[in-house]
């Protein structure tokens, strides 16, 4: 009987050989079934056989063909010397190359390393992969629901399939301990539990126990080893000694090792204490709940189970968990926010960069083909002298290869400064802005496989394909080449990948020329005010429901006692206050202001009476604010000069009123607002100066605040220089007005301004090299087709030049190709950017773009022309005698 | 310099002296297992067998077609002389190695 998957045997052997192998499978076959073996497990038998002769098939044809001594040739020194050799002879090509290539490993190992170290990563604890979270999903507002500490409890006491169910919550505290500068820290209120998650034990001391979970039981503090070395120099008497939080006196138990900063990236660990009789269900605590898989369970299984339980709990508490669905994640989902919608479109994104990738090597493809052509003595004359297709077209993969692995290296270095730029932006997001314990640092093995394998693609791509080309024809045709002409044609491939190309840039051009001169516009926005003296901290009262009041006046006092300190001042928001959106100005008709106007980033906050002297910007139309101004009937504002551009056509604003006009059904207007002053803007740009949206600031008095931000400005420029001591004063000065008041890090104002330009910086990076690339590769593909044409017809051109034809003639019979093909290019890129351009959410900037679509098709045109210019010349120059004496 | 072997070289080697001219894939394989207790495939026995056919160790030629075997013919191989002195040094090697050691 005939096994079905017999062809498999052909793999790597002779005829002979699979005939021979096929007859003792075959008498095998029938003994087994003879010995009375069931035919199905025969049948299985002969599979597994085959399957084996096909991998040891597979093996021989390997070793045969690429160790075999004549093969071992193929990958000599000399290949890889001319690789080296033409890379310096054709140094266009080698930097276009290098530039495309470089780009596209950049693009798909920063996503690749980016997705690898943030989405699903590998937990580095034991059995780290069966640690899951569990969370509520709430369907009908579609996002998560963390107050679930009753159905924490209820999954604890009925899961069997997800084990050690724990749970946390973030907590930050101004910590005090011995002559260390008061320092606001992140603590975790955690379940005991969480650390047999972790299967960490304490390095000294121990962790916590569910006894310490009491709410009788004395407030206990594990710390962490960092902590522990930084503040108590590995003293290993630590235990017994007390930290204060806040108010609040905690024993130290226990130190945890080095490098443990679970849940995320935490140094102090407290008792989550939270009492589910005191709390109505659905309130409470936002909890990050987590656990063990159980031996043997799966996430499908445990899955199943929560998914019961939540019905259950729906059933029974309709109110609270009918549109609750509880799901069981990979550990690092809900701490990262990340939902299975997103990971899907950033693996679509993924799939999208590796397209990039091989839109670029196909575009290094025709170059390498454009020079290949060049070549084509030189490739005939090695086939002449015995060298077979295989030999050539192994030593223009190699050149490729070579011609690749330089940019790959610049690539897989660009890149991982983006998944760097990448993972600092994410980290500020997610908690506190320092790394999560499961964050790996520099470039992972996974991420240089994976660009090893983009390397042999692109390297495939770019030489095996051309050599594959321009090795089909053989023969005595191609040594004539030498003589002059090519025999090459560029194929309909070559000419329709041209047209994508220009269609594409053209079609891209506008859009990332927009989003290019917005990053930039925004990156060049600075403040109007000397930045460089301030810094700046946030601070809060312990209770939100009392507010600062006199205290806050008292360490407005005492700061400016200090030598260094020029003035003080606050800003905060009152809930009220803070309406943005659409702005209606007394006496000036809605529609006037309506959009586009009103859609650019209005700001609004409240401002302390001293802050604009304190910034040092002046008022220049009407009065600051003053005393009375800040009680809640007073309803006064000041705005900017860009208000007063924006919405009064600069017209005098002072005695105006404004207002926020209503907002659908659910919001009504505003009371009306007086405005008593102009200031300066806050902020400028230097090109344009309508991205500084406009400002409304309204005043805030101490009594009305529980939160507020402290700006402090010091004498001269010391906020860069600014040093641990000014830290430590100010939150000394902080603890002698009142221990309960909280006090952030204090920084430098320009620092947290970097921050913010790290992600205009990334987007910048890569928009700038995409369309680097995009724009490079058109021109280059243009030539090469130019120079081709022109090669080509050499001989027809210098017949029609001996005939009389005039120049330009043979010029526009030159250029027509290439003319057609940027035509076609360009209408097809304008109706693409037509068809993207609604993506583009800012009107304003689209409407004083609109000529942007029409530019980019006509830059390409230049780019055509340009790239056409040096080959048409030739073309002019050639003399008809020797094009004809050529043939 | 006898030619380098490897140990399944040397047990398929060892079979086919042992086999004489019986040796083809089939009773090659029955012996390695009767007397090794090993199960090797019917692929890697044949891989072997080529590779050391072009190192000249073994030699092969094709039997008669025969109906239990679906009308396929037999590949009979049989030890070169070449392969014989192979054997001989590989198994001296181990016995020289084995000496006065205790297993």
């Amino acid at each position: 009987m005939k096994h079905p998957l017999n062809f498999l045997l052909r793999v790597g052997r002779s005829a002979d050989e699979r005939v021979s192998l096929l007859g003792d499978l075959e008498e095998e076959r029938r003994a087994r079934l003879a010995r009375g073996s069931s035919r199905l497990a025969v049948f299985a038998w002969s599979t597994a056989e085959i399957s084996w002769a096909l991998l040891w098939g597979l093996r021989d044809a390997f070793v045969r063909r690429a160790l075999a001594p004549r093969a071992r040739l193929m990958l000599s020194w000399p290949d890889i010397k001319l690789s080296l050799r033409l890379l310096i002879r054709n140094p266009g090509l080698t930097v276009v190359s290098t530039v495309g290539i470089a780009v596209g490993i950049a693009i798909a190992s920063a996503m690749f390393g980016y997705i690898h170290s943030n989405f699903d990563p590998a937990l580095p604890l034991d059995e780290g992969d069966r640690i899951v979270a569990l969370e509520n999903w709430d369907f009908k507002g579609n996002n998560e629901n963390r107050h679930s500490l009753h159905d924490f409890v209820t999954w604890r006491d009925q899961m069997t399939s997800v084990v050690e169910i724990s749970a946390f919550r973030e907590l930050s505290a101004t910590m005090r301990t011995g002559d260390f500068v008061p320092e606001t820290v992140r603590i975790a209120a955690m379940s005991a539990s969480g650390f047999l998650v972790a299967r960490v034990p304490a390095l000294v001391g121990r962790y916590l126990l569910p006894d310490d979970e009491r709410e009788a039981s004395p407030p206990v503090v594990v710390i962490g080893y960092d902590v522990w070395k930084s503040r108590f120099g590995q003293d290993r008497s630590v235990i017994g000694q007390q930290v204060r939080f806040g108010f609040t006196h905690y024993t130290i138990v226990g130190v945890m090792p080095e490098e443990f900063e679970f849940p995320v990236n935490h140094q102090y660990w407290i008792p989550l204490r939270a009492n589910p009789t005191t709390i109505p269900r659905g309130a409470g605590p936002e909890l990050f709940v987590f656990g063990r898989l159980a031996p043997g369970a799966t996430m499908a299984s445990a899955q199943v189970e929560l998914s019961a339980i939540g019905q259950h709990a729906a059933a029974a508490f309709p109110q609270t968990n009918a549109t609750l669905k509880p799901q069981v994640l990979s550990y690092t989902k809900p701490i990262n926010d990340i939902q299975d919608a997103t990971l899907g479109s950033v693996l679509m994104g993924q799939l999208v960069m590796t397209l990039v990738l091989i839109v670029i090597a196909l575009n290094v493809a025709i170059l390498l083909y454009a020079r290949t052509a060049t070549r084509r003595g030189e490739i005939a004359v090695r086939t002449a002298l015995g060298a077979s297709r295989g030999r050539i077209v192994t030593q223009l993969f190699i050149e490729a290869l070579v011609l690749s692995l330089l940019p790959a290296l610049l690539g897989l270095a660009l890149g991982q400064y983006a998944v760097d730029l990448g993972n600092r932006i994410t980290a500020l997001d997610v908690m506190g802005g320092a790394a999560p314990f499961w964050l790996e640092h520099g470039i992972q093995p996974s991420t240089m496989l994976y660009v090893l394998g983009l390397v042999v693609i692109t390297a495939a791509i770019a030489g095996i394909l051309p050599a594959l080309h321009a090795t089909r024809r053989r023969g005595g045709a191609d040594l004539r080449q030498l003589g002059g002409s090519t025999g090459m044609r560029l194929g309909w491939m070559w000419s329709a990948l041209i047209v994508a190309q220009v269609a594409f840039a053209v079609a891209v051009l506008p859009a990332a020329i927009k989003m290019g001169i917005n990053e930039i516009r925004t990156y060049l926005t600075q403040p109007n005010y000397p930045i460089e003296e301030l810094v700046g901290t946030a601070v809060a009262t312990e209770n939100a429901s009392s507010p600062f009041g006199n205290r806050l006046l008292e360490l407005r006092r005492r700061l400016l006692t200090e030598p260094e300190v020029t003035g003080v001042t606050f800003t905060g928001s009152l809930p009220q206050r803070n309406i943005t959106g659409r702005i209606e100005v007394e006496g000036i008709p809605v529609e006037s202001t309506s959009p586009p106007k009103w859609s650019r980033g209005l700001t609004t906050f409240g401002i302390d009476t001293d802050y604009l002297d304190v910034y040092g910007l002046h008022v220049v139309a009407g009065r600051p604010f003053n005393a009375l101004d800040a009680s809640a009937t007073a309803g006064r504002v000041i705005v900017d000069r860009s208000f007063v551009q924006r919405f009064l056509n600069g017209t005098s604003a002072v005695g105006r009123r404004m207002r926020y006009a209503a907002n659908g059904p659910t919001r009504p207007p505003s009371p009306w607002y007086e405005i008593v002053g102009v200031a300066e803007n806050l902020r400028r740009n230097p090109i344009d100066p309508d991205v500084v949206g406009p400002t409304v600031l309204y005043p805030v008095a101490p009594e009305q605040l529980a939160f507020l931000s402290l700006t402090v400005r010091l004498r001269g420029s010391a906020a860069p220089r600014m040093n641990e001591g000014f830290a430590r004063k100010a939150h000394n000065i902080l603890a002698a007005v009142d221990p309960a008041l909280r006090m952030n890090e204090v920084r430098a104002r320009f620092q947290a301004e970097s921050e913010d330009a790290l992600a205009v910086r990334l987007v910048a990076i890569g928009l700038s090299s995409i369309l680097v690339t995009v724009l490079l590769f058109s021109a280059a593909g243009v030539y090469a087709l130019m120079s081709f044409t022109v090669a080509q017809r050499r001989r027809e051109i210098g017949i029609r030049a001996a005939l009389g034809a005039s120049p330009l003639r043979v010029l526009r019979s030159v250029f027509s190709r290439v003319a057609a093909q940027v035509g076609m290019g360009v209408v097809l890129g304008v109706f693409g950017a037509t068809a993207i351009a609604p993506l583009s959410a800012d009107v304003v900037l689209a409407a004083r773009l609109s000529m942007v679509t029409p530019a980019s098709a006509l830059i390409m045109v230049l780019i055509g022309v340009v790239a056409a210019y040096g080959p048409a010349r030739r073309s002019l120059r050639i003399q008809p005698t020797e094009a004809v004496r050529a043939e | 310099m006898a030619d380098y072997l490897g140990e399944f070289e040397q047990l398929v080697l060892l079979a086919l002296a042992r086999l004489g001219d019986d040796a083809y894939g089939v009773t090659i394989r029955a012996t390695l297992i009767e007397r090794t207790k090993r199960k090797p495939s019917f692929g890697a026995i044949y891989s072997t067998l080529r590779r050391m056919e072009n190192k000249g160790l073994v030699r092969s030629f094709a039997g008669e077609p025969e109906a239990v075997r679906g009308g396929r013919a037999k590949k009979h191989v049989v030890l070169t002389p070449r392969g014989r002195v192979a054997l001989r040094e590989a198994h001296a090697a181990v016995v020289r190695m084995a000496e006065g050691v205790s297993l």
